[in-house]
């Protein structure tokens, strides 16, 4: 029997629905060619959802001391507006374990998780800490319009799991699993098949590593899948793989077998440049991963985010919470699991009125958050038009994504040349635009996820981009010093004849250095862009074998021609010892004064080989 | 006094320190500093701590320090129309995945990775076979 109070509820709930069904139909009809850049108000029916800044920032606090910028979010009100929630779209959160039962989540669950630890589809949390994939669950796509909690980016798309990164979980077998390659016959034509798969995860690398598919096979192993279901899947429309860019640029753990665990910290801030740079993960620089770093709700990178050429595109991350938002999303239920208890210096945790059991957080942050917002992200498009291929995708999101942070001026390095005097490097470009009218930042890639300009273009979308291509590598032997300490570096040049439009570019480098934190590399493409492919002053500390076939993936020449010279430039950026602190991670523990070596000869740029990725 | 400390630290840990300024200071050093066990894998160094490869080893790479973990797997790929289940219960392996042409098979715990995976690769209708592998520090980011 409802209550009176409920039914009142009811009719409410009722009464706004159809407003809002008038208002969509108003909407789409007058926006039917070209997108508006005004905000409409989200559409009520989640108590949780007009703190969610990342959907739609005026300037809230989300349960933090402040507030950031009014309008930077995903930009999707109008697509929510038209009623375009990702219906039709299945997500699969490769992670840990997710809370399928989530009062936000189980709405939206489709056949297909898989829990490796138990072997059965439950995949429910082995703990009260087992929390990640449930809030990044949440950030695809809680559900709308249920009276509790928050809302995700796509709130009627699918939702699978896999419990990959849970403890013990980790082998081939399980790895292609979860990243599409079913064991057990189900089709990959099906409807309810995944077509976009979420990573959020990586690592930190102390040293650069090589990319080798004959002395490590796996690494074929993983591409080939990827571009397998990427490729091959709903009938040649594909898949999308999302991938987190990791967290490194502020902040690197290491562990030492004398001192332990700890943090590196470097002279003012590692001068302002990234720590990791994300082409030293190997995977992320495979094409058939889309790498996504964060920013906050200042419309700035967050502090944390890793960056580099590979990254494609930017989403919301958000900073820690605290002083100022992370992300509003699913937590584990109850009060005494998930990020509740853990960090409680948020207003909305430990039992708020809009949350008294607890079942949200609002501290959930890092790149593991701006992976699951540009999925979202992504399911809304192909929720848009479903005909659109793996290819239209990428293509709208390069094509649409939103100038960010515009004045952020780079990172310049200054240093003591081997003579002894300062000179200065960028590092890091401002904003640039390519010679095919694509503008690129290495912190953003192609800009901010837009997703109601992405859903416009993809709505009325009408192009043919060609036929997908890759080259072979392209060996070009060097042999050529790279000068310590100095500016101008050495360079080498590859003349392509290839006539096909670049999506990306991956080059492999052979350098004999003992010291690769010194090395800045960058290609030049034959329209004069410049790609800093590998930024300085990593936290290659332990880079003392140079680098053997290390592989570096650039999309700053997207949409520019192939065919022309290329010139792979190596800069070595330090003369001289560098001191920086371990800071260990033990309670108490001094911290201990460290020194970096600078290389004694004279490094050697051996070979590099370059691939293109494109169309023809 | 923090000097001290750092030199009693350091002293305690046996680290060797250099003195390149007027600070004692250390070099970071890779966690395979401490292995004593070499093999080759597909052309490749790397260091572990035992030269007996058992599933759940660890082997470090020589040259960059990553460290992965071996599954006990082995991952296969078979001649087209092999049909991977009656492989294995032909030759008393034990099927762990398939699709298609590969196949992953599952050592037991006390069996000797390269000799098993060697074994696998000198089947009739196998073209390839390589290691399941964990890569060590994946973390949620």
């Amino acid at each position: 029997m409802k209550t009176g109070t409920n039914h009142q509820q009811e009719e409410s709930k009722l009464m706004i629905k159809t407003k809002l069904t008038i208002l969509a139909a108003c909407i789409a009809a007058s926006h039917s060619v070209a997108v508006s850049a005004a905000d409409y108000p989200l559409m009520l029916g989640d108590p949780l959802v007009s703190h969610q800044w990342h959907l739609q920032n005026t300037g809230q606090a989300a349960f933090s001391e402040r507030g950031g910028k009014a309008g930077e979010d995903m930009n999707l009100s109008l697509t929510h507006a038209l009623g375009i929630l990702g219906t039709g779209v299945t997500t699969a959160v490769i992670d840990g374990a997710v809370e399928l039962t989530h009062p936000d989540l189980r709405d939206n669950v489709r056949p297909g998780s898989w829990n490796f630890t138990t072997d059965t589809p439950n995949l429910e949390p082995s703990g009260p800490t087992d929390r990640h994939g449930t809030a990044v669950a949440g950030i695809i796509a809680a559900s709308a319009f249920n009276g509790v909690g928050g809302r995700g980016i796509a709130p009627r798309a699918g939702l699978v799991g896999f419990n990959l990164i849970s403890s013990g979980n980790y082998n081939t077998a399980n790895w292609l699993q979860s990243h599409g390659m079913y064991s057990d016959g189900y089709s990959k034509h099906s409807f309810d098949f995944p077509r976009v798969f979420n990573q959020s995860y990586g690592r930190t690398l102390s040293s650069p590593v090589s990319f080798d598919y004959d002395q490590e096979p796996w690494l074929k192993t993983y591409e080939d899948a990827q571009e397998e279901i990427t490729r091959t899947t709903h009938g040649g429309r594909g898949a999308l793989f999302v991938k987190s860019a990791g967290n490194g640029y502020a902040r690197q753990t290491f562990k030492d077998p004398n001192l332990g665990s700890g943090y590196l910290r470097f002279d003012n801030d590692n001068h302002g440049l990234p720590l990791q740079n994300v082409n030293l993960e190997r995977m992320d620089t495979s094409f058939w991963n889309l790498v996504v770093s964060a920013y906050n709700a200042d419309g700035q990178l967050s502090s944390y985010s890793t960056v580099g050429s590979a990254v494609f595109v930017s989403a919301t991350g958000g900073q820690y919470g605290v002083y100022s938002p992370a992300m509003i999303t699913t937590d584990l239920s109850g009060c005494d699991a998930g990020y509740n208890p853990a960090y409680g210096r948020n207003d909305l945790h430990g039992g708020h009125p809009l949350d008294p059991t607890c079942d949200y957080g609002a501290r959930f942050n890092g790149t593991s958050s701006a992976a699951p917002s540009a999925a979202g992200a992504i399911a809304l498009i192909m929720s848009a038009n479903p005909a659109l291929t793996w290819q239209d995708v990428r293509h709208i999101l390069a094509t649409t994504a939103r100038k960010i942070d515009a004045d952020n001026p780079g990172v310049s390095l200054a240093f003591d040349n081997a003579q002894g005097t300062t000179v200065s490097y960028q590092a890091i470009d401002a904003w640039q635009t390519n010679a095919a009218g694509y503008t690129f930042h290495n912190y953003y890639g192609f800009g901010a996820v837009d997703v109601d300009a992405a859903v416009n273009m993809a709505r009325f979308y009408n192009q043919t981009l060609g036929q997908f291509t890759q080259t072979e590598r392209f060996v070009i032997s060097a042999n050529a010093e790279i000068p310590d300490g100095d500016v101008n570096g050495v360079q080498s040049t590859y003349q392509s004849t290839e006539e096909m439009t670049v999506d990306a570019v991956q080059v492999r480098v052979n350098i004999d250095h003992t010291s690769t934190r010194d090395l800045a590399i960058e290609l030049i493409s034959p329209a004069g862009t410049r790609s800093v492919i590998m930024t300085p002053r990593t936290g290659t500390i332990l880079g003392k074998s140079g680098m053997d076939n290390t592989q570096m993936l650039t999309h700053h020449f997207y949409g520019e021609q192939a065919q022309g010279d290329w010139t792979l430039r190596v800069i070595d950026t330090a003369a001289e010892d560098e001191y920086y602190i371990f800071d260990p991670r033990t309670a108490g523990a001094p911290n201990v004064n460290m020194v970096h070596r600078n290389n004694l000869e004279n490094g050697l740029l051996k070979s590099w080989d370059i691939r293109f990725i494109g169309r023809k | 006094m923090k000097k001290q400390l750092i030199a009693t630290v350091l002293l305690a840990c046996g680290i060797s320190t250099a003195s390149a300024s007027t600070t004692d200071v250390y070099e970071a050093q890779p966690l395979s500093s401490a292995l004593s066990h070499s093999v080759t894998l597909n052309g490749k160094h790397y260091l572990t701590t035992s030269e007996t490869l058992l599933s759940g080893a660890t082997i470090t790479d020589a040259k960059s320090g990553s460290i992965y973990i071996l599954t006990g797997e082995v991952v296969a790929e078979l001649e087209p129309l092999i049909d991977a289940r009656e492989f294995a219960a032909a030759h008393k392996l034990k099927l762990v995945y398939v699709r298609a042409n590969r196949a992953i098979f599952a050592a037991d715990a006390n069996t000797e990775l390269r000799e098993f995976k060697a074994y696998i690769a000198s089947l009739a209708g196998v073209t390839s076979t390589q290691f399941g592998i964990e890569i060590e520090g994946l973390e949620s980011e």
